[in-house]
């Protein structure tokens, strides 16, 4: 493994991994303090109509990937805010609809396209530096805004009405998250590819919740997670020649349910020693 | 309030109040949710230095008024005004204390958090919460006595201990008016003890607007009743209710049945007349 680190795409996916998590940790307590997991679901797989956008206009897959789902995260956005009884079913359109495009798109487009299937499943040892540069770029968007907007952002996903009562923009709060979980999809996109963005957003935060009651720790331990997983997925797939993403999400997994378990007996435990329970 | 000779005044303003300015005017107030109306016609003025408890059926309407002041909720007819103000204008001096619905027991904030967020009207966009506002948190949960439980995750209190830390956060934002939707309700006993002391000394502080189904032992701190069920069925002092009512805020909803509810329902009307 150490000779591993003598190739430089290998340290490029390490990189990677340590940059993505970083967003993963921010954004993915978000979603989880939010409950916005099946519009988060929605806004990675609309992004492939993003990616075929790209090709076919002739530029930059993930140039087109980055504005298809701010495009289509506002959208939904906008749509759980107007539309609240019939929201999951208007998401899960257009989660259909961008891939749909997608799809179609790539179709239009001459050519050789055998690199697509690295967006789907990810391919974080076929990172280029320069995709470095736009992560790091995209990390410092994410961590400043959530910084200056913390109190805000903590507020109105606790208590969006009271929050409302003291002067917080909550619609703005929520349009602003949906933007960023966008930013945070592109970049997850190519480390565990567009199908399973969803599980490494969600999973690192999820444990983290479940074990520090404090937001702004529970995004450290997140991200902190992410790197983990992340690090050891690629390490594992490396060593026994498996797909890097999918590895990296069956750790998270493992981690996961491993977390929920501990939590559970921990929790009987609890029960055990005082058997008059205050809540 | 109890100290107060006007205590028997009925619908008049009460000459001790703040020379009787306005704290809530509601002029024909109608509201609905999804087209079905909730409250009709209502006109109602709550006094600076009053308090007042809104009683009545579920549904009756309640919530909606309170909902209504603080701007959850946009009225399809009538005229609000809230301290004078309109209700934007008003609402940094508006405290609003909700009924606990909907509750994620693994957000991860402390108590503290929580009364903080009282503060959230006061700091602009991109300030950090100061070292004042914590001040201000901390000195309303020790007024609650939940001082010792600042550091606990919110989840892990007990429904009275949370509803005190909701008052807390109502009073860290140093309002002029409170509102609170059933603050005694699904709260231990002991707690419903320090809850009731401490809103009969808030009484003398501010104007407070409270929904309830069980006045309890807050009646000499009350001066006004408003009996809520769709219309306005009755308003004034708690002596001069008519029977039915007073049935009503002497015991407590879950000890009335469902029928004899009706009837006060019914008696309202007949009294309203």
């Amino acid at each position: 493994m150490i000779q591993a680190l003598q190739f430089e795409f290998f340290r490029n996916a390490l990189w990677a991994g340590l940059l993505v998590s970083i967003a993963c940790g921010v954004v993915g307590t978000l979603v989880v303090l939010r409950r916005v997991v099946f519009l988060s679901g929605g806004i990675a797989h609309a992004a492939y109509g993003g990616i075929g956008l790209g090709l076919y206009l002739g530029i930059d897959p993930l140039i087109g990937a980055v504005g298809f789902s701010l495009f289509s995260a506002l959208a939904m956005g906008l749509v759980e805010l107007r539309a609240r009884q019939r929201a999951d079913t208007v998401i899960g359109v257009l989660w259909a609809l961008g891939m749909a495009v997608g799809i179609i798109l790539i179709d239009l487009t001459p050519g050789y396209k055998a690199d697509l299937m690295s967006y789907l499943f990810g391919s974080i040892l076929a990172v280029p530096a320069s995709y470095l540069w736009l992560m790091l770029v995209l990390d410092v968007v994410i961590v400043l805004f959530a910084g200056l907007f913390f109190k805000e952002l903590v507020a109105s996903s606790f208590d969006e009405s009271y929050a409302l009562t003291r002067g917080v923009p909550v619609e703005a709060m929520h349009l602003a998250t949906v933007g960023l979980i966008a930013l945070a999809v592109v970049m997850m996109m190519r480390v565990v590819g567009l199908i399973m963005v969803i599980a490494l957003l969600t999973m690192p935060a999820a444990i983290a919740v479940d074990w520090v009651k404090d937001v702004r720790r529970a995004m450290v331990l997140a991200a902190l997670l992410s790197v983990v997983f992340v690090t050891v997925g690629l390490l594992l797939s490396f060593t026994l020649d498996l797909t890097s993403g999918a590895t990296i999400i069956l750790v998270a997994g493992v981690c996961y349910l491993l977390s929920v378990g501990l939590l559970q007996l921990r929790q009987a435990r609890g029960r055990g020693r005082q058997p008059a329970a205050s809540r | 309030m109890s100290l107060s000779p006007a205590l028997t005044a009925t619908a008049g303003p009460r000459p001790s109040a703040g020379a009787a300015l306005p704290a809530v005017q509601l002029e024909h107030v109608s509201a609905a949710y999804d087209d079905t109306d909730v409250l009709e016609d209502l006109s109602l003025t709550v006094f600076q230095g009053e308090f007042v408890a809104l009683i009545g059926p579920n549904g009756g309407g309640k919530t909606t008024l309170l909902k209504l002041l603080i701007g959850l909720l946009s009225p399809t007819t009538g005229t609000i005004r809230v301290l004078g103000r309109s209700i934007a204008q008003a609402l940094r001096e508006v405290a609003y204390v909700p009924q606990e619905i909907r509750f994620d027991r693994d957000f991860p904030v402390t108590a503290l958090d929580v009364a903080r967020m009282g503060r959230l009207g006061r700091r602009p966009l991109l300030a950090r919460y100061s070292r004042q506002d914590t001040e201000a948190a901390e000195g309303a949960l020790e007024r609650l006595q939940v001082h010792h439980l600042r550091n606990r995750p919110i989840g892990a209190l007990s429904g009275g201990e949370r509803q005190r830390v909701y008052i807390a956060r109502a009073l860290a934002s140093d309002p002029r008016l409170l509102l609170l939707d059933e603050p005694l309700a699904n709260v231990d006993p002991e707690a419903r003890v320090t809850i009731e002391e401490l809103l009969a000394t808030l009484g003398q502080e501010m104007t407070i607007l409270m929904s309830t189904h069980d006045v309890g032992g807050l009646l000499p701190e009350i001066d006004r009743i408003g009996y809520l069920s769709r219309t306005l069925g009755y308003y004034g002092s708690p002596e001069d209710a008519p029977g039915a009512i007073r049935e009503r805020f002497r015991c407590p909803a879950q000890v009335m049945g469902e029928h004899l509810a009706e009837q006060a329902h019914i008696h309202v009307h007949e009294a309203a007349r």
